[in-house]
């Protein structure tokens, strides 16, 4: 009887010559991807984690048992009722982007199980197409239990289901990374670009996150997901490796496009939960720091062993570390209304402490926050409207998200001109990845072209109920109503000092 | 005629969208986005409007300036205004 590791590479290079049609009918160049190699060139494509599927389904049947049994421990109303407001609307933005995105992966991973050019290939992404429906499904239950407690927790179904804006920006990037790429595409921009150098950040920063602000639910049902990722992300480099030897210049254009798109979502989504919504006292790491831990050098180093170069913005990427997610968050915070979870009014100690991780930009931010204070202070508790704005903002028409790239000093925000059109980027990499493919983008609407069409109101209120799918009881509000204790002390504070003295 | 125009506010941090007129005032416009960031940015004393680098008359209607819909249009408040202009 052979041995596992002689049987396993003849089970996985199991392949078939065609004798009926020709291999190029059975793999089109223009489903598998360009460039278009022969199979015996896809030959010594190799993934160092070598998984049977029998080993496979015993190793996900330990997981799902573990998930299951924290679910039925701590995973309940109750546990999740103790937890911070800010922190759980960080599980509400982290759910809603993480659950139906994953369900597009698994159809982006049968594409490549189907038309993926090595047989390994193959094999390892129909395990990867199973790994995502854990994905989906594991959010989605333990979020569910939640709803009838929280209707916010809804999103984590309803999100890309709606017109919200941050869900029409997520549906552009995730339609085009996991439901539109071509295997070869696929594999560079999902597996190797957002699963390897960004989904460590996510899964392991941002469980780690979740073990100090005391989510055991959140902390495993992450650790869970990264355990797969991490395999099958391996699928990315090899593919890498091939394209890099036969078209270079696709190679990085490729990386060039799908690590500045991964960039944006993973600093909203991670960005917001590790420096605003984590409680002051749970935080270990700034974002930034977990940035550069998890993903500049490592990134550099992926790609350093491909023999690639860092993407051309690579110095504005690192600027952004310290800018974008802020950029972001106040203007989000400003506008919470728009969104399905609360947002935190960082006090004093929390600006303190931004100042301390972020001592070269967040001078920049304070004088917002000082503003956004004043007016909260201003105003009675409960009082949204008053740190609310009431005039609709405008949208990169590559990202689709809002225009805050670049610094409070100066935006980054970019024009261009196409086919008799004006077009507006939030940064150069955007309109950069719009001109080299315009055809590709050009006609997708972004909100405010949406409304200047008539297909959705310019009201903000109306855009709000009628177009992004928000209520009254499910839209974003101020995480403590404006009634935080440092507030409230500043308020007495001040009205004190106003009162004529006898 | 509605002229759509992407409005930022210098000190910011993200652009806002100004309906205006082609027969209103730039300095109409300005007030626009001063109030569309009020909740923000503390209403400047006074700032200069750019688009594409060029300061443009406060006085100009948003027709004689000649900005086009979905044009960039920057509000520098005087007491930052800095060498490079946006």
């Amino acid at each position: 009887m052979l041995e596992r590791d002689d049987w396993w590479p003849l089970a996985t290079k199991l392949d078939w010559e065609f004798s009926y049609v020709p291999e190029r009918d059975v793999y089109p160049e223009v489903v598998s991807g360009s460039p278009w190699l022969s199979a015996a060139e896809w030959q010594g494509w190799e993934e160092p984690y070598r998984t049977t599927y029998g080993e496979y389904v015993a190793t996900q049947h330990r997981k799902e048992v573990g998930v299951a049994a924290v679910r039925a421990a701590i995973g309940k109303v109750a546990d999740y009722q103790k937890l911070d407001r800010g922190w759980l609307s960080a599980v509400k933005l982290h759910a809603a982007g993480l659950a139906l995105a994953e369900f597009a992966a698994v159809v982006g991973n049968l594409r490549a199980a189907r038309f993926g050019r090595a047989s390994a290939w193959r094999a390892a992404a129909t395990v990867g197409a199973l790994d995502e429906l854990r994905h989906t499904q594991i959010p989605l239950l333990l979020m569910h239990d939640l709803v009838r407690w929280d209707v916010q927790f809804d999103w984590t179904h309803k999100f890309f289901h709606t017109n919200n804006w941050v869900a029409i920006a997520a549906r552009h990037l995730i339609d085009e990374l996991l439901l539109l790429s071509d295997p070869i595409e696929f594999a560079i921009a999902t597996n190797f670009v957002f699963e390897t150098g960004f989904t460590n950040l996510q899964f392991v920063g941002l469980s780690a996150v979740a073990h100090h602000a005391g989510d055991r639910m959140m902390e495993n049902m992450l650790q869970s997901i990264q355990t797969d990722e991490a395999r099958h992300s391996q699928i990315g480099g090899t593919v890498l490796e091939m394209l890099s030897k036969h078209d270079r210049s696709r190679a990085r254009a490729l990386v060039d496009k799908w690590f500045w798109r991964s960039w944006l979502f993973f600093a909203i989504t991670t960005g917001f939960a590790m420096d605003y919504l984590t409680p002051l006292g749970e935080r270990r790491h700034s974002f930034k720091e977990f940035v550069d831990e998890w993903i500049v050098g490592q990134f550099q180093g992926q790609l350093a062993r491909y023999g690639l170069a860092v993407p051309w913005y690579w110095s504005e990427f690192l600027a952004s570390r310290d800018h974008y997610h802020h950029m972001a968050y106040a203007s989000a915070y400003t506008y919470r209304a728009s969104l399905w979870f609360d947002c935190v009014l960082p006090g004093p100690a929390e600006r303190a402490w931004l100042a301390e991780k972020y001592p070269a930009s967040w001078p920049l931010y304070e004088p917002i926050w000082q503003r956004v204070t004043e007016r909260a202070r201003q105003a009675a508790p409960g009082l949204e409207w008053f740190t609310h704005g009431t005039t609709p903002v405008t949208f990169c028409d590559l990202c689709q998200m809002i225009l805050c790239g670049g610094t409070p000093q100066k935006n980054s925000a970019q024009t261009r001109q196409h086919a008799g059109s004006s077009f507006i980027f939030c940064s150069a990499p955007c309109a950069a990845i719009f001109e080299r493919e315009p055809e590709r983008y050009a006609a997708h609407q972004s909100v405010v072209r949406r409304i200047l069409a008539g297909k959705a109101p310019a009201n903000l209120l109306m855009l709000l109920r009628t177009y992004f799918g928000l209520t009254q009881d499910s839209w974003g509000k101020d995480v403590a109503g404006g009634d935080y204790a440092w507030l409230v002390a500043e308020r007495e504070a001040r009205q004190s000092a106003e009162e004529p003295r006898c | 005629m509605l002229v759509p125009l992407h409005g930022f506010l210098q000190g910011d941090t993200v652009g806002l969208l100004l309906l205006v007129h082609d027969t209103d005032s730039l300095e109409h416009v300005a007030r626009t986005l001063i109030d569309a960031a009020v909740v923000r940015v503390a209403p400047p004393a006074r700032a200069r409007l750019y688009s594409g680098g060029v300061e443009l008359p406060l006085g100009a209607t948003v027709a004689s300036a000649g900005l086009a819909p979905l044009a960039r249009v920057d509000l520098v408040p005087d007491e930052e205004r800095r060498e490079e202009q946006p």
